[in-house]
Parts: C-alpha cells; structure tokens; sequence
C-alpha cells in the first residue's frame, strides 16, 4: 500500500486520495488503456513487418536467365507485399484513431478529475436553478 | 507487532470494506447504471421538448442531478476500487514478481469485522473464515456448534503476531497456537495444525485470484485480449492444419497457474533451448507424457500471456498428430512427400513450434515403412527456422533416440524433476476450482492432501503428479454419484480401498477387531508356532496403524526352519487376513534363480527389451504377500536385489522403471540352518534361546550375509512340530477332507485311529507336516475310493477308518 490513511474519516481520505494517490493510479489506468491499444493493433510487430508479403505468399525465383520466370515471381511478390503493406497500413490507422481517441477521452475524464469539485457542485447548483426557477 | 498495528495497516481497506457494509457493492452498481440511463433520458427530453410549451425545464434540472449523482458514485467506486485492490495500477510483471504487500484483502476483511473480545469467533463469523473451516473439511453444523459454543475466548491484545509480514494463513496460524479450544475442537475433527494453515492458504489465494480477474483495468486482464495482426507476417501451413493440432484445443491450458513456480526451473529450461538461434530443439523425457504436456503448456501460457522472452514471442505450439498422418498414408514415397510438406510449410510459416509426442513411437512407426526420420528431420533440426519440442519414455530413449546419433546431438534433453506427494498438492489445487465446478461439490484441503499421499503411495504406476491428477479426475465421478456435498479425508480413503482394494484411511471398528486379534486369526490356520505368529502380528500392527517407515515394504520377514511346518501356510494365512484373499500373494520359487540369467529373469532383459518377472508381477499386484521360498538358494547377485528392495522398498528394472514393493509384505524363506534347528530340539534346549547360535551359523557358512539379514524386519525360526500340533494338523487336514467328501453326501468319521496314523506318518524329520498330506492323499484318500467303488460307502453313509485298514 502506497499511503497509509491512518485514522482520517471518510471523507477527508477521499479528498486526500482524489488529488494524490488516486490521481496518480489515473494516469496508470489511462496509461494501461493506452498500452493495450498498441497491443491490440500490434504496433510493434505490424511496424516491424510493413513491407513484408501477406502471410508469406509469393514464389520463389529460382535464379538464371529466365526473364518470364523473374518477371512473373517480381509480380507476385510485389503484389502480396502491396496487399501485406495495405492491410497492415489500414489496421495501423484504425488503431491510431483509437489510439488518439483514447488519449482524448483520458485528457477529458482527467478534466473531470481536476475539476471534480467545481463540476460536482456546479451541476448541483444548476439542477436547483432548474427546480426553483 | 501488536493487534492495533495490524488492524492500522489493513486501514486502507477498511474504506472498501466500510462501504460494502453500509452500501453494498450490487446497490452501488445498479444505482450508478440507472441514474446515467436517466441521464440520457432528461437529457434528451430537454434538448428535443425544449421548445414545446411544457414544464420540461424540468428535464434540464433532472439532467444535472442525474449528473451529479452518477458522477459522485463514479468517483466513490474508483475509490473503492482503488483500496481494494491496492492502487488501480496492477501490470502483469508486478503482479508475478513482486508478491510481497502489506497485507491480504480477505485478512483485512476479517480485521475489519473482529470483535476484539474473542477473536476466534469473529474470525468464523465472517464468510471467508467459515470457508477456511469448511475446506478443512468440518461439517457446518459442527462449525456453528463450536462457535456458540462456552469457552473462555481469546483477547486481541493477547496475540503474538511477530513483526513479519501477515496474511491470513498467517494470521490463522497465529490464532490456532493462541486457542487452546480451537486446537482442542480441530483435533476432535482429525485436522492437525499444517492442514488448518493450508486450508487457509488455499482460501487466500482464490480470494487472491478472485480479486486479480475483477481488475478489468490491469495490464494482467487487458493482455490476455488477443492481438490481431500477429500471424499476418507469418505464413498458412494448409496440410499442418490437417494434422497439425493447435496445443492448446488438446491440452487445457487455461486452467495452469504459471504463477505457483511448480515446473518452473523446467519451462525457463524449455524457453533457453527455443531461445537460440539454431538448432532450438527440445526432448523432455520422461514416463508420463502427461508432464511433457504440462510443461509445453505451462511454457504456451506464458507466450499467451506476453510474458515469454522476445525470440518466441508471437509462436504457436502445434502439435503434430502423427497418429492420424501415419494412418492416412500407406506408401513410403507418399507418407515422406506428406512429412516433407508438413515441414516446409511449418517452415515457411515461420511461427510454429512443432511439438512431436512419441518421438521414438514416431521413428519406429515410420521405419516399418522403411522412412529414415532421423535423416529426414536432420536439416530441420539444424536449422534456425524450425523449433521442435519432442517427448519419449526414459527406456524409449535410451533405446531409441540414443542409438541415433543425428538425432541425439539435436535434441537438449529436458528431464523432469521427480515430485512427490507434497510438491503435487499446488498443482491438484490448481485443477480443483474447474472439477468442482463440473461436479458440483467441494474439496476439503486434507481431502487432497489425503489423495496426493494415496497416489503417491498406493498407486505403483506412473509417476506424481499424473498419477495424483488421475486419481483428482477419477474421484469425481465418484463422490457426485454418492452425493457427496464436500469431499473429505475418509471419502477419498474409502475410494482408495475400493480402487486397490487395500484398507488405507482410518481403521474402522471391525478391521480394529481384526487386527487386534490377529494372532487368533492366524492360529486358525496355523498349528504352534507361537514365535512366529505373535512376531507377524506385531509387526501389521505397527504398519496399519501408520507408524511404520513409508519408505520400506509393509513389513519383512525371513522364516527360517525345516519343511513342512508351516512356513508358506502362514504366508497365506497372512495374505487372507491382511488382504482379504489368500490369492493376493505373489509366489517365487528362488531355487530357480540361481544361474547367471537370474537377474535378467526376475528384473528383465535391457538388450532384449524383455520385461522381467518379478517386475511385471508385482506391478500386476503391487498389493500382498511376496514369497520367497528357498531364498538362500537364489544367486549372489538377485540377493543383492532383495538387499535395495527390502532397505528402500523400490527397485528400477533393466528398462528403467521404477517398481513399487512399499505395499508388499516380503517374506522369505529358507531351510538354512535346519539341521541345527533338529539338533536344538532334540537336545531339548529352547529354540528361541539357540537363535544368535543358529544365525550366526548361517552366517559361517555364507548362507547369507548379515547385512541382508539385517535389512529384514524380523527373522523367525519356525521349530519342527510336535505331536501335539502334529495331532491338530492330522484333524484340521481331516476335517478338510469330510468337507469335501460331505459334498457327496458322505460323512467321514474322524476318530484317532485316522489321527494317530497321521501323526505318525508326520513325524518324519525330512518333510514335516508335509508328509501328512501326502498320507492323507496316498492312504486315507484311497482306502475312502476303494470303499466307495466297492459299494461298501454309499451316499448317505458314514465312513469311518480302522488302523488296520491303513498300512503301516
């Protein structure tokens, strides 16, 4: 246990935890979500591989002089690392999006934390203008 | 450290455990769900009903008060959250290396509830300590007696809590030494003090697990999600799919805690080997292919988990399904072409590691089709493209795999750890939440400690702990059809006697009488010979009342004294008394093993492959009587067998398995010493007083050496019989002999003429009580057929002999 709340009521705890220990257990939550994006989307490895063929496919050129043979082979190959290299492209942006997203969506809550109070108490206020008003 | 410390230290928790108290968790969740619902729901009344002329101004208010208490519970479940599991930010590498904090959740959850007047009430009071007394196996009624029960109860401050770290088995240790009724009221229900802590443990460490799957939001939870992408670098392996089989549809892998560090120093073992840039192929020997499976496993899960080094990172484990491929193939040319394909697109795939059961079963089968594997697989073996995991039996391999050189320079070799009984436990532990789920019953903890120890025991096949796990997998079945709720020692002792039919647990009250009688039940067989039996009895009952070494045979005796006075007849006597049938006995006749191939008879044949006798009987009935007549006769060296076998109560025979003999009774026997045994008696001297004179002749004469006599639990000198037990074996054979001749309806009129010609027939020195059994056969027996043929007996007819009619 990082801190210890030794006797503090409930209240003063919580207070003491929203701005301290739990603020900082936000930005491994946030960084966790994070992390599993690039996980998920495998960033490493789809990066690593961009130009390789799809699923290995391709032919093997056999080497000489055949012109046909090396021309055809040069085709495939090129083509299933186009296909490879599309896919991998599409998935990367899907992933970037979500990676952005999330990173949006995490400095929006983080407002929402810092401003805690002041939204807690401002939507209090508001709700009771509505009834009395 | 004193009470008020440690419930300071679980504070933190305290919040959590506060909350759920007076806000249960479910409310929580339902309120916090329907007040964002009706969030929604005012939010968009006030944004599409703003401008029609109603009161929905209202809606807007709504909205913000929806708002704040949704919010408000959001913030106070994070919190909880938070206390709860100790920070929010649990990862998949803190969590399995750094195990070490303060303290546990279910400790603080007791803590938290603990009236500090009698601390052993409260701590059954709350859910998770009822359920450390329930896997101990106490039955609910009983729990709840003691707990109401009068007893002076424990203060908090009274407590020895040490200044180590504390968890709840810890802590549960710590309240059993302070109670004295505790002690009292587990001993009363046969749960010792090491089986109390492992309940607790076990209850621990599933809150613990519990616990670890409710965090969504840790890197341990979000990992197992998998990724996608991973195999579009690498390869389609069409014909592997057809008899490639991914490893984890054959092998539960889920179910592993990779956590408990049971086959750790294996799987790192594995994981090294695969790691390196060539030839990264493994062998794990061993007899159960059943570990080689768990290890594979246990090293998949750890790839599926991210957590395995970056070079194996991303693979797959699949298994070749041989069995299948070398059916679907007859032709050589065909089945080399098929293997080929498989390699080269595993090959090409370029993320598979290759797992090969059998891999001597494999060779062998092919060659009868006259493929060379080795040579075959050599180029891929070589190389840094395909890794392949292969298992064998020890004998396979020393028989197979060792004789090719091209494939065992290949291969590390990854060889098991044996386990016994104790460092079984984790892995039966591991296996029971998913059994029980299944079955709909519960494990106590002894109950498994029972069943670990059983197999270890009683079961002479196999090795721990795949015989353990068999036994974990057989029992359930059985405990659900008897509908038993919660599976307890003597339940699974009672299922270890129907399996092997030997009586392990508790003694009951009918086998008590039994063994305490055990001399009476003996005589009932046996004439005299008082020494010998009171000497048998006392040592069964050292061995059934669980004091004897576990590591030796049940118990052994070497029977010295001349034939026929009973020798073998106690043998079988004991066999049915101990065992329940005088057919539990395995019989060797050791004057038949004395020349040079003895060894390779009793214990088998490595060159040839053969198994051996002894081997193959005892494992065939690993539970009896062993008798070796005319031991002294066996060669020098199948002495030297029976000095390992009696001292350590296991041999390993010529193919490298080990064989059980820790549930046998041996006893050997032996004419050695016979004429001075005669001698003694004739002289009139006491027999048992002569016994250091006789032995030490035995030794003299190196009959047998002393170290093997010392290695018997008992030698017991059998005197030759007396006419008086002459007389009451002549009777007890007789009575034999109208039972038999009463089936025809004949009645055999046992009078003393008959006995007194037995006697006398049975005074021979060189047969004993032998020779009256042959008189009863070649005097008695015909005299009875003569009279029967000749009309003179008729059914319905008594029969009775004169001494005349029997030749002298």
């Amino acid at each position: 246990m990082s801190e210890a709340y030794e006797r503090e009521p409930f209240f003063l705890a919580y207070i003491k935890w929203h701005y301290g220990q739990g603020m900082k257990e936000f930005f491994g939550v946030a960084g966790n979500f994070l992390w599993f994006i690039l996980h998920f989307f495998s960033f490493k490895l789809l990066l690593k591989t961009l130009f390789a063929p799809w699923k290995r496919l391709g032919e093997h050129y056999e080497g000489g002089l055949d012109i046909s043979a090396f021309a055809s082979s040069l085709v495939v190959n090129g083509l299933m690392r186009i296909v490879g290299f599309v896919t991998r492209i599409l998935v990367l942006s899907v992933g970037l999006i979500s990676f952005v997203l999330m990173l949006a969506f995490s400095f929006f809550i983080f407002i929402i934390w810092v401003l805690a109070p002041a939204i807690l108490l401002g939507s209090l206020v508001l709700s009771a203008t509505f009834f009395i008003v | 450290m004193t009470f008020k410390k440690l419930k300071e230290i679980s504070r933190p928790h305290h919040y959590s455990l506060f909350l759920d108290k007076f806000f249960p968790r479910a409310l929580r969740g339902i309120l916090r769900k329907s007040t964002a619902f009706l969030a929604l729901i005012s939010f968009a009344f006030a944004l599409f009903f703003n401008s029609l002329p109603l009161y929905f101004d209202y809606a807007d208010g709504f909205f913000f008060l929806f708002i704040f208490i949704y919010l408000l519970l959001s913030f106070l479940e994070f919190f909880y959250k938070s206390m709860k599991s100790d920070g929010l930010r649990v990862r998949t590498e803190e969590s399995l290396i750094n195990k070490s904090k303060s303290i546990d959740y279910a400790l603080s959850s007791i803590l938290f509830s603990t009236d500090e007047i009698d601390i052993t009430r409260a701590l059954f009071e709350t859910k998770i300590g009822m359920e450390v007394l329930i896997r101990s196996g106490v039955s609910l009624q009983n729990i709840k007696d003691f707990i109401y029960s009068e007893k002076s109860p424990i203060i908090a401050s009274s407590l020895n809590l040490g200044n180590d770290f504390i968890n709840l088995a810890a802590y549960a240790g710590i309240i059993y030494d302070a109670d004295k009724s505790l002690q009292a009221f587990l001993s009363q229900n046969s749960i010792n003090k090491e089986e109390f802590i492992g309940s607790a443990t076990w209850v621990m460490n599933m809150e613990e697990r519990r616990l670890r799957k409710e965090r969504f939001w840790s890197r341990e939870n979000l990992g197992a999600i998998p990724s996608i992408g991973t195999s579009w670098s690498y390869g389609m392996s069409s014909d592997l799919g057809k008899y490639g089989i991914p490893f984890e549809n054959v092998t539960n892998v889920s179910s592993l805690d990779i956590e408990n560090g049971y086959r750790d120093r294996e799987v790192f073992l594995l994981e090294g080997i695969l790691e390196r840039k060539e030839e990264a192929n493994a062998i794990i020997i061993d007899d159960s292919e059943a570990e080689a499976r768990d290890i594979v496993g246990r090293f998949l899960k750890r790839i599926k988990l991210g957590i395995s080094p970056p070079s194996i990172e991303h693979k797959n484990v699949i298994e070749l399904d041989w069995g299948s491929l070398v059916a679907s193939y007859k032709n050589k040319s065909e089945l080399e072409a098929e293997l080929l394909k498989i390699l080269n697109q595993s090959v090409s795939a370029g993320n598979i590691i290759l797992y090969i059961r059998d891999l001597s079963g494999l060779v062998s089968n092919v060659k009868a089709l006259g493929i060379n594997l080795p040579s075959l697989l050599f180029p891929y073996l070589s190389s840094r493209d395909l890794p392949v995991i292969a298992s064998t039996t020890t004998s396979d391999f020393h028989f197979i795999i060792e004789t090719i050189p091209t494939l065992l320079e290949k291969f590390e070799r990854i060889i098991p750890n044996k386990t016994g009984a104790e460092a079984s436990i984790d892995v039966l532990l591991e296996q029971v939440p998913s059994i029980e789920r299944q079955y709909g019953f519960f494990f106590s903890y002894p109950s498994i400690l029972t069943l670990a120890n059983a197999a270890d025991r009683f079961i002479t096949y196999g090795e721990m702990p795949g015989k353990a796990l068999d036994m974990l997998i057989e029992i359930a079945p059985w405990a659900s059809e008897r509908k038993i709720s919660i599976l307890r020692e003597n339940d699974v002792s009672a299922f270890v006697s129907e399996k092997t039919g030997i009586d392990t647990g508790v003694i009951r009250e009918k086998e008590a009488d039994k063994i305490e009688h055990l001399e009476k039940l003996l005589h009932r067989r046996i004439v005299g010979q008082d020494e010998a039996v009171n000497g048998i009895a006392n040592a069964i009952r050292r061995a059934r009342s669980g004091i004897g070494n576990p590591k030796r045979p049940l118990s052994s005796f070497l029977f010295i004294g001349p034939t026929g006075v009973g020798k073998t007849e106690v043998s079988k006597a004991l066999a049915e008394s101990f065992f329940g049938d005088e057919k539990k006995m395995i019989r060797f006749d050791m004057s038949e093993y004395n020349g040079p191939e003895a060894l390779s008879q009793l214990i088998g044949d490595f060159a040839m492959n053969k198994s051996g006798l002894l081997a193959s009987k005892i494992r065939d009935n690993p539970y009896g009587v062993l008798l070796l007549d005319e031991f002294e006769k066996a060669a020098p060296d199948v002495l030297d067998l029976f000095l390992q076998i009696l001292d350590e109560g296991i041999f390993t025979d010529a193919l490298g398995r080990q064989v059980g003999c820790r549930n046998l009774i041996i006893i050997a026997t032996s004419n050695a010493g016979s004429s001075l045994i005669w001698e003694t008696i004739r002289s009139g001297s006491n027999l048992s007083q002569s016994k250091d004179t006789i032995v030490n002749a035995i030794i003299k004469d190196k009959i047998f050496r002393p170290e093997l006599l010392n290695r018997f639990d008992g030698i017991i000198f059998f005197h030759p019989l007396q006419n008086r037990e002459l007389e009451s074996v002549a009777r007890l054979e007789l009575e034999k002999l109208a039972k038999r001749l009463k089936e025809r309806n004949l009645e055999l009129v046992i009078n003393e003429d008959a006995i007194n010609f037995l006697v006398e027939k049975g005074s021979d020195p060189q047969f004993g009580g032998r020779s009256i059994n042959r008189a009863i056969q070649n005097e008695i027996e015909d005299l009875i057929a003569r009279k029967i043929v000749s009309g003179e007996a008729k059914p319905g007819s008594k029969i009775e002999i004169k001494r005349e009619e029997l030749t002298k």
